[in-house]
């Protein structure tokens, strides 16, 4: 059901909702292209944190699954499922189709 | 002009609050506050130590909000070991004493009740039985704390439990903030924080909303009266629709009973409306618990205007609800001061949205608050009675106007406070300040505050005006001169004027100077200073200065009764 444009719109929208916890200074300008944490990234580790909750959050009110996104199983060092929107989104989208099946 | 400077807030806690800060903060909501977030986890030695850097820049308002586990001890029940209620108390004790010296150096301070997650069951069933159950700890915890602190004019205990309510359980408490960043809530909490905290703030800083003006048709009551008539309208019975339209005029009703006043602004026939309000045997409002009404079939932002203008408020102090979708549409693209809620489809949920409304929060209600209904009631009579041709010394001396003036003290306070965070019009400075600072002013040796009280045959308008000078040598500076507008131009600026000079004449002081500081709502002090005052105005007409031989007379027709001056 789900597709990896569906999940690039989810995280838009839970990027927006992280900028209304952050402090103006802090704020991120929403894009697809957008690094998100590592070298270069807009967001520091609370607000990862932050964002982190927020999609699990909203994949529970979306397709009703509980599913963690920082789980033991995900390792940064070797492979950053944060690096940016769209490692996110192929991050998410394994999860949930992990779940589905 | 005088701009309103951007509030500063501090907040202290002892979880990572910066989503707190984040919610504070966001653009598009009012007021704008700057916030300063402390290092977490040293609540204690921050409110010990005034040296510590987070107080290096004054802040107009503190939050301190911490867990229970520390600062009360409430972990010595949380794992059973040997907790004591006296030991808990005499940790919030500690806690409070400290807050006490910490509210010195502010504005307000806000301090959000303890809460614990709703899944933390403690002792199930004997939580609230047994001296060691978390529940029974956490309540007799927070009455302490609300005990110690309701006393204290500038600290406000904040409802947080409702804010845990109203985020739900799921989302109120959030075990990854905490392990993963140390966040003490879910981001849902915060946001409700944040709301109840900018409401305060604007309480405080008088920008409240004093007026609700309400539609009628599919507003206040079911169906459209001049249709089907008073008769078959859907209000009260046994009728789920009527039910609720009754509980939403009982919900209007206890806000006319703490003071924000009625008004009706529809598009209908007067007379069937009027007479469905004083007739239909259901109504709960009354034509006596609208401060006024303007209905007719004039567009409904013109009516608003007209209907600000006779109650001599501001279109920032009204709310206007209306069923209609296409009318709330008009009033705001028209009124924008005007704060028009988005209002539910479904009318059984009207009493929710506007118990849900922040808007009328204010940080005491007076004597004149719980009045002001009948205060515009009296002011109509008072209108009325000036009939065409009659001369307006005549009708000022016909009023029998009574003015009793009496220094600042702790019964005054609250309400001298009110008048100077809220009065915009006639006000000289426009100078905002909390009742602690008033009193501590007031508490100079050089400074001279007083209220005025003033009444007539019609009624009481309660305490409505307040002056202050400071004396320095043989010259005074009147440093407040307000009138709330009820009583503009009845001749109280003279009668204050009056006392003011005959104060300075026994404190033998030679010349009295005011300075006028505009803003874009005082145009009418300062024509009253320029053209009535009988003060001399420099050249650029903001500095007036008087050299005191004889006090300006007392208007003919007012009595001055001094009550310990």
């Amino acid at each position: 059901m789900t597709n990896a444009p569906e999940i690039t719109s989810l995280i838009s929208d839970a990027l927006e909702e992280l900028n209304q916890l952050m402090l103006p200074e802090n704020r991120v300008k929403v894009s697809p292209d957008l690094e998100l944490f590592g070298n270069n990234g807009a967001l520091d580790s609370l607000a990862l944190v932050n964002l982190v909750v927020i999609l699990e959050d909203q994949i529970y009110s979306r397709y009703n699954i509980e599913i963690s996104l920082a789980g033991d199983q995900v390792n940064p060092q070797q492979t950053n499922p944060f690096k940016n929107v769209k490692s996110l989104s192929e991050h998410i989208l394994k999860l949930v189709q992990n779940r589905n099946n | 002009m005088l701009e309103r400077p951007k509030a500063r807030a501090l907040i202290i806690s002892d979880f990572n609050v910066q989503n707190l800060a984040g919610c504070l903060n966001n653009p598009g909501h009012h007021p704008e506050i700057d916030i300063e977030v402390a290092p977490f986890g040293q609540v204690i030695q921050i409110l010990s130590d005034f040296s510590h850097p987070c107080w290096q820049h004054p802040c107009d308002y503190l939050i301190v909000w911490t867990l229970p586990h520390r600062i009360a001890g409430l972990n010595k029940f949380l794992d059973y070991t040997r907790p004591s209620v006296d030991v808990l108390l005499e940790n919030v004790d500690r806690f409070c004493r400290l807050l006490h010296e910490a509210a010195t150096r502010v504005t307000a301070l806000f301090v959000p009740l303890w809460v614990i997650p709703s899944y933390c069951r403690g002792l199930g069933m004997i939580d609230l039985k047994s001296e060691q159950g978390i529940a029974y700890a956490l309540m007799k915890a927070n009455l302490r704390l609300v005990e110690n602190l309701r006393t204290t004019s500038n600290i406000y205990v904040m409802n947080s439990q409702r804010w845990s309510e109203q985020a739900g359980a799921r989302n109120a408490h959030n075990p990854k903030l905490w392990y993963m960043g140390k966040i003490g809530f879910g981001n849902e909490v915060f946001k409700e924080a944040a709301n109840d905290i900018r409401a305060a703030i604007c309480g405080l800083s008088g920008q409240t909303r004093k007026l609700v003006i309400v539609d009628l048709d599919d507003t206040l009551w079911g169906g459209i009266v001049g249709d089907i008539g008073r008769e078959n309208l859907r209000l009260g019975g046994h009728d789920p629709v009527g039910e609720s339209f009754v509980d939403f005029q009982l919900a209007l009703k206890a806000l006319k009973n703490r003071g924000i006043l009625l008004a009706i602004v529809s598009k209908n026939e007067e007379s069937i409306a009027m007479a469905a309000i004083s007739q239909h045997p259901e109504m709960i409002l009354k034509p006596g618990d609208f401060a006024a009404w303007r209905i007719n079939w004039i567009d409904k932002a013109t009516n608003i205007q007209d209907l600000v203008k006779e109650l001599n408020l501001g279109l920032q102090s009204v709310v206007f609800i209306d069923d209609n979708p296409v009318e709330r549409s008009r009033v705001r693209e028209a009124l924008p001061e005007v704060y028009v809620p988005e209002w539910p489809e479904d009318k059984l949920l009207y009493t929710k949205a506007l118990f849900e409304l922040t808007c009328f929060d204010v940080p005491g209600i007076t004597e004149e608050d719980l009045a002001r209904t009948e205060l515009y009631a009296a002011e109509r009579k008072r209108e009325a009675s000036l009939t065409e041709g009659t001369r307006l010394e005549d009708w000022l001396c016909s009023l029998q106007t009574k003015v009793i003036v009496e220094k600042l003290n702790g019964c005054n306070l609250t309400r001298a406070a009110q008048l100077l965070n809220k009065t915009n019009q006639m006000n000289l400075t426009t100078r905002r300040m909390s009742e602690n600072d008033v009193a501590e002013w007031a508490r100079q040796p050089d400074h001279f505050m007083w209220t005025f009280r003033v009444s007539d045959k019609f009624g009481d308008a309660g305490l409505t005006a307040l002056a202050s000078i400071e004396v320095a040598g043989d010259t005074a500076a009147v440093v407040d001169f307000i009138l709330s507008c009820r009583v503009i131009g009845r001749k109280i600026e003279q009668t204050i004027l009056h006392f003011i000079e005959k104060q300075a004449l026994q404190l033998e002081i030679r010349e009295l100077q005011a300075r006028f500081i505009p803003t874009e709502k005082n145009n009418v002090c300062h024509a009253f200073w320029l053209k009535e005052s009988g003060f001399t105005a420099d050249t650029a007409e903001t500095l007036f200065s008087l050299l005191l031989q004889n006090p300006m007379p007392l208007p003919d027709g007012i009595e001055l009764i001094s009550n310990g001056t």
